[in-house]
């Protein structure tokens, strides 16, 4: 079962079209990659997944359902999401973030302790937020994400802010999460050897539209060249700005 | 519905908004005790000097402090950019639904300070004739009324603003326009928000220049400027209400 699939998801600003006619298919327990350069319509996408942006055409289906304005909250409360910073409110504590979002997700408060602990954030628990570095912020924005450990996360740049350790712990997080709770995560970063290691299916965006999606090997045989002792010639990154580039090549006027 | 109202209490800890809704009762209530009255006349229609003065020194006092309250309760959602992860937890209109309580319950408390301290005021300096109930009903009625107008006109404001400049700054020239709304045909006041204070005012005062004795005299309740308020009060929360929903998160 596909738990994200979307159908012609098109968003259209002021005549602009950040997305164009989207078919995304994200299979269940996967860590689907989402990448893109900058205004290739990434984080437009994960916001009209979210319902926070109204798809100028198309639609969205999240586990399995197809997401409307009746069933939007319900399908939400089995989905965590940090979109680009994380929301928290400065003159509060971390477990007074979460039991804000606790209360409206209708989360039990021993989830709290639970989240926080999976970010290691359970001994500031009485520092506010405003006394946060960014990295802990983000670390905020995660435990919000896995509050009431959902079926699904979505996670745009979510190593934002964090130092070399922060970014091997929270890889290391990501790639346990479908092995220990069964949840399905669709990432988007700029760090494409970090995606690399986590991902197993990937998504290439550019200028709204979909140039490639399956799964990470198949890309890699398809597109990596020959394997040059452990590992292909050529990485992710190598290949991502091949394909951005054969598009545009593409596109150019003759 | 219920859990929007709560996490609104939860998010208003440290934020100290009561002590701003007690300091803006309390700056009216320091203003209005410094009217001159020594003679027993002056003493005997005490509570009449203040039914015509507290409406003039609303127009100066409340609408920057509107302006601070709404400004404030908004805030805190755009600073922490919150709507994205409120609106993946909770209906749009909750989250006004539960702000505008908020502002309302703040307002309450600010009417009922003045009429608390309207009466204390009036006790300590020793005023021998009592004002008429409805008098003070109309005064603190017509207050709060005001109040809710401009407080959802401000919280349009600080939704549709990324910076709480504009609103305050609004709510500050908005101060001064009430002030000098007094000198203006009173027509031009229900042109401007800021000043329905004085239309609503039910007391005015006569001068003798001869005599130099000030004496005040009710005024019917003015029940239109009333119903402006209230409709304008409407439109504003709509308004308001419509920027939420259509935010982008």
């Amino acid at each position: 079962m596909n738990v994200i699939e979307t159908k012609g998801l098109t968003k259209v600003y002021g005549g602009q079209t950040a997305v164009d006619a989207l078919e995304l298919r994200v299979p269940e327990g996967c860590v689907y990659g989402f990448i893109g350069p900058n205004g290739a319509g990434k984080s437009t996408t994960l916001k009209m997944l979210l319902g926070l942006a109204h798809p100028t055409r198309g639609s969205v289906c999240l586990l399995g359902r197809e997401m409307n304005e009746k069933n939007r909250l319900e399908l939400l409360r089995q989905t965590g999401s940090l979109i680009e910073l994380p929301s928290c409110y400065a003159h509060l504590t971390a477990r007074e973030n979460l039991q804000i979002l606790a209360l409206l997700k209708g989360i039990s408060e021993k989830e709290i302790d639970h989240a926080l602990e999976m970010v290691e954030l359970e001994g500031e628990t009485r520092r506010r937020v405003g006394e946060f570095s960014l990295g802990m912020r983000q670390r905020l924005g995660i435990a919000q994400a896995l509050l009431g450990q959902p079926k699904l996360l979505i996670l745009d740049e979510p190593t934002n802010g964090l130092d070399p350790e922060g970014i091997r712990r929270m890889r290391a997080m990501i790639r346990a999460l479908p092995g220990a709770c069964g949840a399905t995560v669709l990432l988007s970063s700029h760090l494409l050897g970090e995606l690399e290691q986590i991902v197993d299916h990937i998504g290439i965006l550019n200028q709204g539209h979909l140039l490639w999606q399956g799964p990470l090997e198949r890309l890699l045989e398809e597109r990596g060249g020959e394997v040059v002792v452990t590992r292909r010639a050529r990485t992710l990154e190598e290949i991502f700005l091949d394909l951005v580039h054969e598009r545009e090549e593409a596109e150019k006027p003759c | 519905m219920l859990s929007a109202i709560r996490a609104e209490r939860l998010k208003a800890r440290r934020r100290h908004d009561l002590l701003l809704a007690t300091g803006i009762a309390l700056s009216v209530l320091l203003w209005a005790s410094n009217m001159e009255m020594r003679t027993e006349d002056a003493l005997a229609s005490g509570y009449d000097a203040m039914l015509y003065a507290i409406p003039v020194m609303h127009t100066t006092v409340m609408p920057l402090g509107m302006a601070a309250l709404a400004s404030r309760l908004w805030d805190m959602e755009t600073k922490g950019r919150s709507c994205r992860l409120l609106f993946t937890a909770q209906q749009r209109g909750h989250l006004f639904a539960a702000k505008a309580l908020r502002l309302l319950a703040q307002d309450a408390w600010i009417v009922l300070l003045e009429g608390a301290g309207f009466f204390a005021l009036g006790a300590l300096r020793g005023f021998t004739r009592l004002p008429a109930a409805g008098q003070v009903a109309w005064l603190l009625l017509s207050t709060f009324a005001v109040n809710a107008m401009l407080l959802f006109l401000q919280l349009l404001l600080a939704v549709r603003s990324d910076t709480q400049l504009l609103p305050l700054s609004l709510g500050m020239a908005g101060s001064l326009l009430g002030l000098f709304s007094a000198f203006m045909p009173p027509a031009l006041c229900f042109l401007m928000p800021w000043s329905y204070y004085l239309p609503l005012s039910n007391m005015a005062m006569n001068w003798d220049r001869a005599t130099r004795i000030c004496t005040f005299v009710p005024l019917a309740p003015g029940a239109l400027p009333l119903l402006l308020s209230a409709v304008l009060a409407a439109l504003f929360a709509a308004l308001a209400c419509r920027a939420i929903g259509r935010r982008e998160g």
